[in-house]
């Protein structure tokens, strides 16, 4: 099934994204403390916090090591965590000493930064244990302002922002995993049900085929010997049984005799057995159209064709009450399609009997195997039209 | 552009993420009314702190519900009331603040819209996060710096502004780059190969279903001997004749239990669909409807006894080919010992997926869910023909197809 993302995939998948969203969520934040270390300094008329941003950009560049694929090894993520936890060291001792001295340890340029420090440690999580790297991450943020703050007379503050942010990231990963092994418990059971439901529609389809098969062969020659006149066999009574036998009983099986023996038979002649037959059965045929494009289609899609024109052409003979036909091949840049038109009784299609099996089995399931599909048109008296639209090669 | 979303593409991720939503919906109420009662010296008029805090809790509300899987998928109606309901609480509470808000820092407002955002991710496509987010901290910039001549901080005004927006943009970017990652692996993942085979099926213990062709038995081992023996033999005899119209009988009768037989019966005894409008269904619908049986039977002390499967043709209107739809209806008893309908829920977001109309109603320990999808050609011939024949015979009747309510 198209819509079951495997979990094991889904997992990793999850992890990517919220690793990268993650990235984007520090970079805001970073961005903002950059703005407002510079939009102070302007105000301010001074230039004392801008060596800070040089110890952002350690951070940022600690970030971006844990965002790009080399991230996956145990290197990087070490060189990635000493980053951050310098870039926090000289960010805070270059910034500490420039507050106020009643100014909070947990002010705002101080909190944006820790935030994004506990945000890079979730980008690194997709190739890490999630928790793990979420609670070193936090480490960094808070234990130099810890430090710092204590060496420069600004105390510690517990920052709720940032353990906030710890909290909230540390929630979702263990969330999702727990949510996952929910709502993915279905997984199993949709895989299974795609799976039950191809071998279903393949028994179907072979018990369809089967069906046309024995329709037009087997059942047809029950009815030629049941209503034949007792006494010696003719030869075209006992070449016609031959006939559909070898059709049943050829290479394939029942299931599958249409694309075995059928499939050499009709590739050369298409159509010229069916119409032999039909004209042996009474049947006058009007042909026209482009014959020659039936030699463009696949030798399947030829068989099925030329045992679906069959059918349709026995229907004449024995429903429409008429003993002429027109036969007319029309072609695409796709497909071809074949009309059988009589101007016979015709019929309702609802009112088709459900031992009626010819136009279902033998016309319209067979096309439809091939990928083609059938068109009916008749009412009671207004004889009847049927196209056969097959694909080209 | 990406327009799809996660969800689209995975159902399942949906219901996944939508823990989150009730975490940040159960957070967002509790951090509103916390932060409220601990900055109340702040309030200058209760009457909009408290609708502010009504409005946000309706938001939260609102999208747990939108996001339930009997609702899939998340839309963009439902992304916009969201955020309007969001938008509207910040700017009740800054009015029920206005001209005595002393921080920004303590205003519950932003993060309370920065954690709903950030949930967005996995129900909607990036663009559309992104834009919502940038309207919303416009927004909520806008309502701050108009508030700002209150704020004891001795910094620049765009400050605060900025300040308030930041959680907003923050979460919108995050939940956007979320939603575009996780709809390019989805994409790859479908084009490199989404079948069974490829995720594994292989161990999933396929049971097959046993052939159903009876009629192969009779033409194989009675049929066939016997016309090779005619065509051995000189002469057809009466015996012969009657063999043969007996065979013919019993060989027809076969085909025809063959033919009213389905993929739909064997799955559900006594299914009703003797126009096999099933054999409209694309293979992801017969996959969805396979597995909810499956799982009922499995899970929600529903046996096949008590399951009933049946179909029918809705005609919206006059019979024509656009809008026909067909219902397949499935009802089940309901085990009142297990959370049978939130274990239903997974594969009710399938449902909506593939499906183009999905219902599910509980009546008591009852069950019933109506599952749509576009009628075949073929069952609209055969619907046509039906009709007419119907009207003909009995104009002065109710037809026995069903109608839509809606004329499409």
């Amino acid at each position: 099934m198209t819509l079951v993302f495997p979990s094991g995939l889904a997992a990793q998948s999850t992890k990517v994204a919220l690793s990268k969203g993650a990235f984007w969520f520090a970079g805001v934040f970073l961005g903002v403390a950059v703005f407002f270390i510079v939009a102070i300094s302007i105000d301010r008329g001074t230039t004392l916090a801008l060596p800070a941003l040089f110890a952002l950009g350690i951070i940022v560049a600690a970030g971006v090591l844990a965002r790009i694929p080399a991230g996956r090894y145990p290197f990087t993520i070490a060189l990635a965590a000493g980053l951050a936890l310098a870039g926090n060291v000289l960010y805070l001792g270059l910034l500490f000493p420039l507050l106020r001295a009643d100014a909070p340890a947990d002010g705002l340029v101080v909190t944006l930064v820790k935030i994004s420090i506990i945000m890079f440690g979730a980008v690194a999580s997709r190739y890490t244990r999630a928790t793990a790297a979420t609670l070193v991450a936090f480490l960094i943020a808070e234990a130099p302002a810890f430090v710092i703050g204590n060496a420069t007379g600004h105390g510690y503050a517990f920052d709720v922002a940032s353990t906030g942010a710890f909290a909230i990231v540390f929630a979702v990963f263990a969330l999702l995993d727990y949510s996952r092994s929910r709502s993915r418990a279905s997984e199993r059971v949709l895989v299974r049900a795609s799976v039950e439901d191809r071998e279903a529609i393949e028994q179907d389809a072979s018990a369809s085929s089967s069906a046309a098969l024995v329709h037009d062969t087997i059942l047809n020659e029950l009815a030629v010997v049941a209503v034949s006149a007792t006494g010696p066999i003719s030869e075209v009574v006992r070449s016609r049984i031959q006939h559909s036998l070898s059709l049943v009983t050829g290479p394939a099986d029942v299931g599958d005799s249409e694309s075995g023996t059928l499939v050499t038979e009709f590739a050369g002649s298409i159509l010229s057995d069916t119409l032999d037959e039909a004209a042996r059965s009474g049947l006058t045929l009007s042909i026209s159209g482009d014959f020659y494009a039936l030699s463009t289609i696949a030798p399947e899609v030829a068989a099925a064709l030329s045992l679906a024109v069959r059918q349709c052409l026995a229907n004449v003979s024995i429903h429409a009450g008429v003993d002429r036909a027109e036969l007319t091949v029309l072609t695409t840049a796709t497909d071809v399609c074949v009309l059988v038109i009589d101007s016979g009784v015709g019929f309702d299609e609802a009112q088709v009997a459900p031992d009626r099996l010819g136009l279902r089995h033998s016309v319209q399931a067979r096309i439809a195997q091939v990928g083609g599909t059938v068109h009916v048109w008749t009412s009671p008296g207004a004889g009847t039209s049927i196209s056969l639209l097959v694909p080209r090669s | 552009m990406i327009r799809e979303s996660p969800q689209q593409l995975d159902p399942l991720g949906g219901v996944t993420a939508r823990l989150l939503v009730y975490a940040a919906c159960a957070l967002v109420p509790v951090l509103a009314i916390v932060t409220t009662l601990a900055s109340a010296r702040e309030i200058s008029n209760p009457v909009f702190s408290v609708l502010a805090l009504i409005v946000i809790i309706i938001a939260c509300a609102y999208y747990v519900r939108a996001t339930s899987p009997f609702r899939a998928p998340f839309g963009l109606g439902s992304h916009a009331v969201v955020c309007l309901l969001a938008l509207l609480a910040v700017a009740l509470d800054a009015l029920g603040q206005a001209g005595s808000n002393s921080l920004v820092r303590d205003d519950w407002a932003p993060i309370a819209i920065a954690a709903l955002t950030v949930t967005l991710g996995s129900y909607r496509p990036p663009w559309e996060i992104l834009a919502c987010a940038v309207v919303t901290a416009i927004g909520v910039a806008a309502v701050v710096f108009a508030g700002s001549s209150s704020y004891v901080a001795d910094v620049p005004p765009v400050l605060f502004a900025a300040l308030a927006a930041m959680p907003v943009l923050a979460a919108g970017l995050a939940a956007a780059a979320i939603s575009r990652s996780l709809v390019l692996d989805l994409r790859a993942w479908r084009r490199d190969g989404s079948t069974p085979d490829n995720v594994g099926a292989a161990g999933a213990g396929v049971v097959l279903e046993s052939t159903v062709a009876h009629h192969r038995a009779l033409a194989e081992q009675g049929a066939l001997p016997f016309l090779h023996s005619i065509v051995d033999s000189s002469e057809i005899t009466e015996e012969d004749a009657a063999h043969a119209r007996e065979l013919a009988h019993e060989l027809r009768a076969l085909m025809i239990l063959d033919n009213q037989q389905s993929w739909v019966t064997r799955l559900v005894t006594g299914a009703g669909d003797p126009q096999r409008l099933s054999d409209g269904m694309d293979p992801d619908q017969r996959g969805c409807l396979r597995a909810i049986v499956t799982h009922l039977e499995s899970n929600s002390g529903a046996t096949a006894a008590a399951l009933r499967l049946s179909f029918a043709l809705e005609l919206p209107g006059r019979i024509r080919r656009a809008g026909a739809t067909v219902c397949c209806t499935l009802e089940f008893d309901l085990d009142s010992d297990r959370n049978s309908r939130v274990q239903l829920g997974p594969f009710i977001a399938i449902a909506r997926a593939v499906f183009v109309d999905t219902t599910v109603e509980f009546t008591g320990t009852r069950g019933r869910i109506d599952l749509r999808f576009a009628a075949s050609p073929a069952a609209l011939r055969s619907a046509r023909s039906l009709r007419s024949r119907f009207e003909r015979d009995d104009p002065d009747r109710d037809s026995p197809l069903r109608h839509a309510s809606v004329d499409s």
